[in-house]
């Protein structure tokens, strides 16, 4: 593979409980090279998080190899997770909370320092730096908490749902923001999803996973990134729907072909 | 309407500076006569409050005074005030309190601290709180009043004695209470340090302990009454000082002004000592 930033090969991962073994991933190889944004849509259930955590090394695969371009960082250097919520530290001001990585790893040096007062200028947040998360809208919740990532300069950027505990209208907007500000800053991305539509508007390439245990379906590539629309406009495109549904019919038909299968094996 | 704002807020800060948005003085006719009837209310509330008392106070002294109870045995408000200069004088009295007190605050400062500890390596030590947890829950559930004559007989009759009877009332069921709460921190809180690439201790200080900052301190407000319960009992059973003495012995030879006395401050020190814990919440939360 050419430049690739992470590979996935043959991954496999089983959870092991007193009642028995859950196959969650099934063989799951796949690649994500420099400057790319990369989702992962899939049914609710089907192993996404286990797989997240598998590459972030929070879980380790029971088969197959999870390698990296550069094995010399550590996992908190190279990656960066925004969770499902922000996670700001209500007992920390919007400072204290976007330097918390660099002050665990004792790095929080006068450049650093810089490069996050100069982040969280350009994205208006510098004036609420010692304001408690509280004081803060959802958007401005979203965008302290990408900063607190980007601030340990990662190579990539992995989002776990980050707009799920988000409103409707908030979901847009904010996607639509944190899409720029990674685009801007030439990030490399991992989203997971379940929404579709927040799929295709944000990456420049959307893996389908099917059911538990998870293995890959289809991969579709988007055209969309190379218009250099925001977020927002690509979701008025007029090829968006087109994409939309195709991804949601390999969706569907994954899970229709998945229980007529089990239909078939109950009748034999 | 400063003033007003003052008498109706605990935080009058916070309400002054939202009211400074919309100028002090463009406050609506109907706003004013809310905060007038509001204020109203707080008044009456507090007089009432007073009245009760001296009503209360009042008719006590009138019925011993006039024989409808027995001043013997239910003494009177005059009776316990002649007794409390008496007792300042002969007794010694505020020398039997500030020993309480003292026993008191060594025995809930030691809970806290013990209790802090334990939690602590129970939450970091996973295998230790499993294995420990039945005796955890043995020792919380057992009267801890019967572990005093065991005390004494192990300890003599000293301070020691009151204090380690005032620590074992609270201090199962603080580390429970403590370790609980640890424990139900939300994990995508946890997980968050260790993907920023921090250890167990990052978790504790950065995330268990401040977000359970508001749980130590209403465990220091039971603990501190639970440590004055177990002060009196020692006091009762192994004392020569304090006011868990001055109370038994009083009941022997029926001086019940005296007793009443006691009582009387036992109060008066729960409510301070209850309202200083509450103090310092207020602090650490503003």
């Amino acid at each position: 593979m050419d430049n690739y930033l992470l590979k996935c090969d043959n991954v496999c991962y089983v959870y092991h409980t007193l009642q028995g073994e859950i196959p969650a991933i099934d063989h799951l190889s796949f690649a994500v090279r420099q400057g790319e944004f990369v989702s992962i849509v899939g049914p609710s259930g089907c192993g996404k998080s286990t797989l997240l955590n598998l590459l972030t090394g929070l879980l380790r695969p029971e088969q197959g190899s999870i390698v990296r371009c550069d094995e010399r960082r550590n996992n908190a250097d190279f990656y960066g997770y925004m969770l499902q919520q922000d996670q700001l530290f209500e007992w920390y001001t919007i400072w204290e909370n976007v330097t918390l990585g660099l002050r665990i790893n004792h790095n929080l040096t006068d450049e650093k320092r810089q490069y996050i007062e100069a982040l969280l200028e350009k994205y208006q947040l510098l004036s609420f730096k010692d304001n408690k998360p509280s004081s803060l809208s959802g958007g401005m919740r979203q965008r302290a908490a990408l900063i607190r990532t980007l601030a340990m300069e990662p190579e990539l950027l992995i989002l776990d749902e980050p707009f799920s505990a988000l409103d409707y209208q908030s979901r847009l907007s904010v996607a639509d923001d944190i899409g720029q500000i990674i685009r801007q800053e030439n990030k490399t991305a991992i989203l997971v999803t379940h929404d579709i539509g927040e799929a295709i508007s944000l990456s420049s390439r959307v893996l389908i996973l099917s059911k538990r245990p998870a293995h890959l379906i289809k991969e579709v590539s988007l055209p969309f990134r190379e218009r250099n629309l925001s977020p927002l406009a690509i979701r008025h495109q007029k090829d968006f729907s087109d994409y939309f549904n195709l991804i949601w019919k390999e969706l569907n038909d994954s899970h229709v072909s998945y229980t007529s299968q089990k239909a078939n094996d109950l009748h034999a | 309407m400063t003033l007003m704002f003052h008498i109706l807020h605990k935080k009058p800060m916070t309400y002054m500076l939202k009211s400074c948005d919309t100028d002090t003085d463009s406050i609506s006719p109907r706003q004013l006569e809310f905060l007038k009837k509001e204020l109203h209310t707080k008044r009456t509330i507090a007089t009432l409050r007073i009245l009760l008392l001296l009503a209360f106070l009042l008719l006590w002294e009138l019925t011993s005074k006039y024989g409808m109870i027995d001043s013997f045995f239910f003494s009177s408000p005059s009776k316990v005030f002649a007794s409390f200069l008496f007792s300042i004088k002969e007794k010694q009295l505020f020398m039997h309190v500030s020993i309480s007190l003292l026993e008191t605050l060594v025995s809930f400062l030691l809970i806290m601290l013990f209790s802090l500890l334990t939690a602590s390596v129970l939450w970091r030590f996973d295998m230790i709180s499993k294995i420990l947890e039945p005796l955890l829950v043995l020792l919380n559930s057992l009267p801890k009043s019967a572990l005093a004559p065991l005390i004494i007989v192990w300890l003599g009759t000293g301070i020691k004695t009151i204090v380690v009877c005032g620590i074992s009332v609270a201090i199962f069921g603080c580390i429970i209470n403590l370790y609980t709460a640890f424990l139900s921190v939300d994990p995508e809180k946890q997980k968050l340090i260790t993907i920023l690439g921090g250890k167990k201790r990052h978790i504790f200080t950065m995330v268990i302990l401040p977000s359970n900052l508001g749980t130590i301190v209403s465990n220091m407000k039971v603990n501190i009454g639970l440590a004055l319960v177990g002060v009196m009992i020692g006091e009762f059973l192994a004392a020569k000082r304090g006011l868990g003495y001055l109370i038994i012995y009083s009941s022997q030879v029926f001086e019940l002004d005296l007793l009443i006395l006691c009582i009387v401050i036992l109060c008066i020190i729960a409510v301070i000592l209850y309202q200083t814990i509450h103090f310092v919440e207020k602090k650490i939360c503003a």
